[in-house]
């Protein structure tokens, strides 16, 4: 048993991860969130296991992470549900979800702090020794696991968006991310959209359910997905290289009006000005849920990401590690809690004084995480995205083979490695 | 890793200023011109009140008349005097850490002097106290028409506290002309159902004037705060102060937060503001202190943790 403390930075499905992981390893973990909420985005996404990321979730299940996709898979409102370019997703309820987690945490013992943000590091020799929150406290630790994601501030959003559409992460209520990495010295990486501008948009927006007619609201219960033609004048295929998701980048998504349900009507496209939504059949009263704006804007991601290595260290400072999109173009749920996975492992291992861990490249979880490694590097790495869902990176998984649905080649798969369930071997 | 603070001055109707666009924000690093946020927070986006307002500034602090109509010498040297001016200066002023800048009528700008808000009479008076010292308060000793600019508000460092002790006790520790700057912020406190102690050395003067404005229900103790260093810090433990405002010259605050720091660590600190403040726009750079390594602080504007400030 050991008891010296990990302090995580953000509470989003990464944060969580970590926390998880690093307690179970038998720390003590603090996690520190600066709104009224776990999750962050995970509020307003709610889509797994669609194409590569159903093997991910198994490696990960073998791994020894199981907890939180049980949870998710435990609130899916559909699954095994095909929509254009996607198989066998799963939809989780955004509007269940987050108290579950907080209720698992809080259970594991971990000790979460809401409405507390940080906005300094107190640093030594690149040995970060507390994290100076908003109030004037301290948070002291020994290992430290940045998850704060790299969307917003407001400026940003301004700057490289179309100003704050009023998302859910809140930040004129619950006031600024801050980066980590930088406030210990080491600068930040930023990703690009196509034309070489900084940052990227937010894929989707989210429609009120009840704002919707009762034919398309009865459709979106029943099969989960609902498809109707944008009219000809409203295409906008340019609108797709300005988007996170580039796993939904597709023409199909600017022809289209691709409507999931996932509590709310998760809508994939970055946003819509409302006047025109509401020419189509059925949406003639939408109105948003999430952006508030979403007429208007979306968020601004990928606006902070710190150098790390293969064990999710961060190079530069002696005791920090990342996860999620702080670790890389990373995109979706499924690729923070692997991420937020292995940091919260190699935090103890750390404290340990012992080897840590790289997943290896046999693994799709192993490979994704070395692969954007390499790519961040090139200039049109940094215009890229990863995710097992699509893109790029999905057809690197077929042809490395490492795509699968079959459970139990999977376990293999870890077994052969010497990984099952290697995160809760203590 | 950029050197953002506080400003008094986000989010109000001078906000952004004259420095948003020369690119010296005090709160805003991309006003600072880097690429990215990284801001401590004033509730408020400076650069999109900035990109708001079309990308320009918001006019600044204006010019009123203000009369005197009361001087009087309280000690040797030592002057009240009572002004009649603008109504809508007197509203904007009634703020604990306000202060203006004066001048006679006639004189060039530089005579501009800045001047705590002793208290409020009505919705067309204010006082102040000042000290004939140098060629700008003496200039001021004859003139019965003034330029006076404002409102300010920076005169008191860890000004947020105020906002946040309530039902609970505080402790004012004052010296000499540095009783000018107490009246406004120990009715604040009163009015959220604090208890007040107010340890109060007339320095090198006799004069206890601040008393005179406040009637609320307050514990004053007389002393010297040299010679009675243990006396505070009993008062302090005894009556589980949760804030001090030190209101006095910098020695003072030095010597009160190291007290503090001695007793106990989680108490709330407020100073009074004594930066040679000159233009008070974050301009001019008189103000400039360095705090830490490399940090350059714009004292007229950037609220700063007195405790970083002081001992």
């Amino acid at each position: 048993m050991i008891l010296d403390t990990v302090v995580i930075i953000g509470g989003g499905w990464a944060g969580c991860a970590a926390s998880i992981r690093a307690k179970k390893m038998g720390a003590k973990v603090v996690l520190i969130e600066r709104t009224d909420m776990l999750l962050g985005l995970g509020n307003v996404g709610g889509i797994m296991r669609n194409n590569g990321r159903y093997t991910a979730t198994e490696e990960n299940i073998y791994l020894g992470a199981n907890e939180l996709f049980e949870i998710t898979d435990m609130y899916s409102r559909h699954k095994n549900l095909d929509f254009p370019g996607h198989k066998h997703a799963s939809l989780y309820d955004v509007t269940k979800i987050e108290p579950e987690v907080r209720r698992l945490l809080v259970n594991l013992g971990i000790e979460v702090l809401l409405k507390k943000r940080a906005i300094d590091v107190i640093i030594n020799n690149r040995t970060i020794e507390g994290i100076a929150l908003n109030d004037d406290s301290v948070i002291y630790g020994d290992v430290f696991i940045e998850t704060t994601g790299s969307t917003g501030p407001m400026g940003n959003c301004l700057r490289y968006g179309n100003g704050c559409s009023m998302c859910i992460l809140r930040c004129p209520t619950f006031g600024p991310r801050i980066s980590i990495s930088e406030k210990s010295g080491i600068e930040d990486l930023i990703g690009k959209k196509k034309d070489g501008t900084f940052g990227a948009f937010s894929g989707s927006c989210k429609l009120n359910k009840d704002s919707l007619s009762s034919e398309i609201r009865n459709e979106l219960d029943e099969k989960g997905v609902v498809i109707l033609p944008v009219p000809k004048e409203d295409i906008h295929l340019d609108k797709l290289d300005k988007k996170v998701c580039q796993q939904y980048a597709l023409k199909e998504y600017a022809e289209n009006i691709i409507l999931l349900d996932t509590g709310h009507a998760k809508m994939m496209t970055t946003f819509y000005p409302l006047e025109d939504l509401r020419k189509i059949h059925g949406l003639e009263n939408a109105r948003y849920e999430d952006p508030y704006s979403g007429g208007i804007g979306n968020s601004v991601r990928y606006l902070s990401m710190a150098p790390r290595d293969n064990t999710m260290k961060v190079i530069g400072v002696n005791n920090l590690f990342c996860g999620g999109e702080k670790a890389g173009l990373f995109v979706g749920h499924t690729e923070a809690i692997t991420t937020g996975s292995l940091a919260g492992y190699n935090s103890v291992k750390m404290i340990r004084g012992e080897k840590l861990l790289e997943l290896p490249r046999t693994l799709a979880v192993g490979d994704i995480i070395s692969y954007e490694n390499e790519m961040i590097l090139k200039e049109e790495g940094l215009q890229k995205r990863y995710t097992f869902a699509g893109s790029d990176y999905f057809n690197r998984m077929k042809d490395l083979n490492l795509y699968s649905v079959d459970i139990e080649a999977i376990k293999e798969r870890v077994k052969n490695n010497k990984l099952l369930n290697i995160y809760n071997r203590n | 890793m950029y050197n953002t603070f506080k400003c008094i001055d986000a989010g109000s109707e001078y906000c952004p200023c004259n420095l948003a666009e020369t690119m010296d924000c005090v709160s805003c690093s991309q006003l600072q011109g880097n690429n990215t946020c990284d801001c401590s927070w004033n509730g408020v986006c400076i650069l999109n009140e900035f990109y708001m307002n079309n990308k320009n500034v918001k006019s600044g602090r204006k010019t009123y008349r203000g009369d005197v109509v009361l001087n009087k010498e309280l000690d040797s040297n030592i002057f009240m005097l009572k002004i009649k001016t603008d109504r809508k200066l007197i509203k904007q002023l009634n703020r604990s850490g306000s202060y203006v800048l004066l001048k006679e009528i006639d004189k060039e700008y530089f005579f501009n002097v800045p001047m705590s808000v002793l208290d409020l009479e009505g919705d067309e008076y204010f006082y102040i106290v000042y000290k004939n010292k140098g060629s700008k308060t003496k200039s001021l000793e004859k003139a019965s028409i003034l330029d006076i600019k404002g409102p300010y508000w920076n005169g008191i460092q860890g000004i947020n506290y105020l906002k946040e002790v309530n039902n609970s006790n505080c402790l004012i520790v004052t010296r000499g002309i540095g009783q000018s700057s107490i009246v406004l912020p120990i009715r604040e406190m009163i009015r959220n159902n604090n208890k007040i102690f107010l340890f109060l050395d007339s320095g090198n003067t006799n004069l206890d004037y601040a008393l005179d404005f406040l009637n609320g229900d307050l514990t004053v103790i007389k002393g010297d705060l040299y010679k009675d260093s243990e006396k505070i810090q009993e008062l302090i433990i005894n009556n589980n102060i949760k804030l001090v405002f030190s209101s006095g010259s910098d020695l003072v605050h030095n010597h009160i937060i190291k007290l503090i720091k001695d007793v106990k660590e989680n108490i709330y600190c407020m100073t009074s503001n004594n930066s040679t403040i000159c233009c008070s726009e974050g301009v001019c750079g008189s103000c400039i202190k360095r705090i830490e390594t490399n940090k350059k602080v714009r004292m007229c504007k950037s609220q700063v943790n007195p405790k970083k400030l002081f001992s």
